[in-house]
């Protein structure tokens, strides 16, 4: 069939591999002239792009914390100059500049939210939802919680720090300029009229690659900012979209949410910027993230609590009920997160294999997945290229696969290889199921 | 003005005469061509900052213009089904063997370009970008939007339709592969 599949495109190609005739070719040139002409007087909209601060950021200590922070930049400082003012977008911009408290919540992808808060004078907090949250009370000093893994930092000093990008956002926003670059007329949604308007221009000194457009919406009954679609395309790479939603001025917010003193329970981290700094150089490059089609899989799992020790024993507990039964683990263990912490751990077994309760057994067909494997103790907080803790890792993750024209579509799942006694040879595949995205 | 002039050095220059090319290979007559070619800058033009967005931005200028192309193609076979294809000449006055050569290749450009205008909007579409563009499942899928999967179905319902169409065509001996595949 390929030949016959090969001969018909012969016949097809060859019945239209033909040379434009010269006057043809002439006309045709004369109507690209045309184009080319309005393209190039197409209104000046000093079109920035984000990919040099994208990388800045993602070279900083906390990958995905720096990631959320450009999100909170795209929010706040990608406010347009222009010619098309508008009253309604004059009054939401009236409303950000005056705000004494500000909170939006920023959608990198599919169930992936950062939450931003300001509270004036200087207080600051990121929550992302894979478990980082950063706070910040303007005294300098600046609290990194991992919630995934029960862990903190305190750090100070702003040079390397990622929520000191929000602080000029912060100031950014209430310099904002008064005219967006076009109006995108009004929609209705949930009984509220919210008018558009698109911001393409970044202001001087904050050029940077791949941002193409922020889509503001506003309440135009109130003023008030509604959300916002960011566009992000670097070269050569497809869409990225993000969101922008539950944007609040002015409403109250509890102190205690900016409050610097971690959970009891919370173990201190201490990290060295500068080596850590030129470790993730080195180790970033190591990472080989892919878009694969996975194989069909039988797993036997049953449900762990939120540290790795849990998942650990929850590992054993399983290996110990195959082996009762006399089935041998097909591949090395693994586990998967759930919403709310709910995590499951245990291991693959023979497609076939039926095993009753208080296992559960999934069969998992084949799918296309991201995945990425990662060196380093299974579960535990090391430096790599994409982060500190397990949290950040997925994020960058998240985000990587976000860049790629992909969602992701199932739980994030992580397969464990390596001797549970050597923790310098193990290594996870960081694993989700992804659908191409519309 | 700098962006904008890149904009179209970027993406469109490079690809002038793949566009050129595509739309007069589907078309065939110099006023048509001049329509379809038209009707395509204008579409892209309309959705420039689309284009600017699109993950593959010179695929989809491509795609534009054998839409375009296709779209008269269509246009054009259904016109002749209602003539019953009477505008094709009868008779050749010229009898020579190269003459002869012109008037089939002529006739099996003709025969092929109307099989292709009675398919499916979408097999056209997919077969002309993947058989005369040589563009990638993975390209043709982004730019038309699917999965590539969809992609492969609509190109392999396009080939199954035109074998039939063009058997005249095929050689017996592909013929047979296709039976004994």
């Amino acid at each position: 069939m390929l030949n016959a599949n090969h001969d018909l495109d012969d016949v097809i190609r060859r019945s239209t591999q033909v040379d434009v005739p010269a006057e043809v070719k002439e006309r045709m040139q004369h109507q690209l002239a045309g184009l080319r002409e309005r393209i190039q007087q197409r209104p000046s909209n000093r079109l920035g792009d984000n990919v040099e601060t994208w990388k800045r950021l993602l070279s900083l200590r906390v990958t995905a914390i720096a990631v959320a922070a450009l999100a909170v930049a795209m929010a706040l400082i990608l406010i347009p100059t222009g010619s098309k003012a508008n009253r309604v977008y004059a009054a939401a911009i009236t409303q950000l500049r005056d705000a004494q408290s500000l909170e939006y919540k920023v959608v990198l992808a599919p169930d992936t939210e950062v939450s931003f808060s300001y509270l004036a004078p200087a207080y600051r907090r990121v929550k992302c939802s894979w478990g980082t949250e950063i706070r910040s009370d303007g005294s300098g000093k600046e609290l990194v919680l991992m919630h995934l893994a029960g862990s903190y930092v305190m750090e100070e000093g702003k040079q390397s720090d990622a929520l000191a990008e929000s602080t000029d956002l912060v100031n950014g926003l209430k310099s904002l300029p008064k005219t967006a670059d076009q109006f995108l007329g009004t929609k209705e949604i949930e009984g509220r009229r919210l008018t558009g308007y698109r911001i393409l221009h970044l202001p001087e000194g904050t050029v940077s690659r791949g941002f193409r457009s922020m889509d503001l919406w506003v309440d135009a009954a109130t003023g008030d900012p509604d959300h916002a679609d960011i566009a992000i395309q670097e070269e050569g790479k497809p869409l990225y979209e993000m969101y922008i939603k539950e944007i609040h001025v002015g409403r109250e917010i509890d102190r205690a949410v900016f409050a610097m003193t971690p959970p009891a329970t919370y173990k201190a981290i201490n990290i060295s910027d500068v080596t850590k700094h030129a470790d993730l150089q080195g180790r970033q490059e190591s990472l080989r993230p892919q878009i694969k089609r996975s194989d069909p899989m039988s797993v036997v799992m049953i449900s762990v609590g939120s540290t790795y020790e849990q998942t650990r024993l929850g590992m054993q507990q399983v290996r110990s009920s195959l082996s009762k039964a006399g089935i041998s683990p097909s591949g090395p263990p693994l586990m998967k997160y759930g919403a709310n912490a709910e995590w499951s751990a245990g291991y693959p077994v023979p497609l076939g294999t039926s095993i009753g309760k208080p296992l559960r057994q999934d069969n998992i067909p084949s799918s296309l997945v991201a995945s990425v494997v990662v060196k380093g103790a299974w579960g535990q907080n090391f430096d790599s290229g994409w982060g500190h803790d397990p949290g950040s890792r997925w994020a960058s993750f998240i985000m990587w696969i976000g860049r790629q024209g992909y969602v992701p579509v199932g739980p994030p799942t992580e397969i464990w290889s390596g001797a549970e006694t050597q923790s310098s040879n193990q290594s996870t595949e960081m694993r989700i199921a992804v659908a191409r995205k519309n | 003005m700098n962006d904008r002039r890149s904009d179209y050095e970027r993406l469109i220059l490079p690809i002038e005469d793949r566009m050129m090319r595509c739309v007069w290979r589907i078309v065939r007559d110099p006023d048509d061509a001049n329509d379809a070619f038209q009707e395509a800058l204008a579409r892209i033009w309309k959705n420039w900052s689309a284009v600017l967005r699109h993950p593959n931005p010179q695929a989809l200028v491509l795609r534009v213009c054998i839409n375009a192309a296709h779209d008269l193609l269509r246009r054009k076979t259904n016109r002749l089904k209602w003539l019953d294809g009477k505008e094709i000449p009868e008779d050749v006055p010229d009898l020579s063997a190269s003459a002869l050569q012109l008037v089939s290749d002529a006739e099996e450009s003709a025969h092929v370009l109307q099989a292709i205008g009675s398919l499916p909007r979408n097999q056209a579409r997919a077969i002309l970008m993947h058989a005369v563009e040589e563009m990638p499942y993975s390209e043709i899928a982004m730019v038309m939007d699917c999965r590539e999967a969809t992609v492969r179905k609509h190109v392999a319902r396009a080939r199954t339709k035109l074998r039939s169409a063009l058997s005249c065509l095929l050689t017996p001996s592909r013929k047979e592969e296709e039976i004994h595949a």
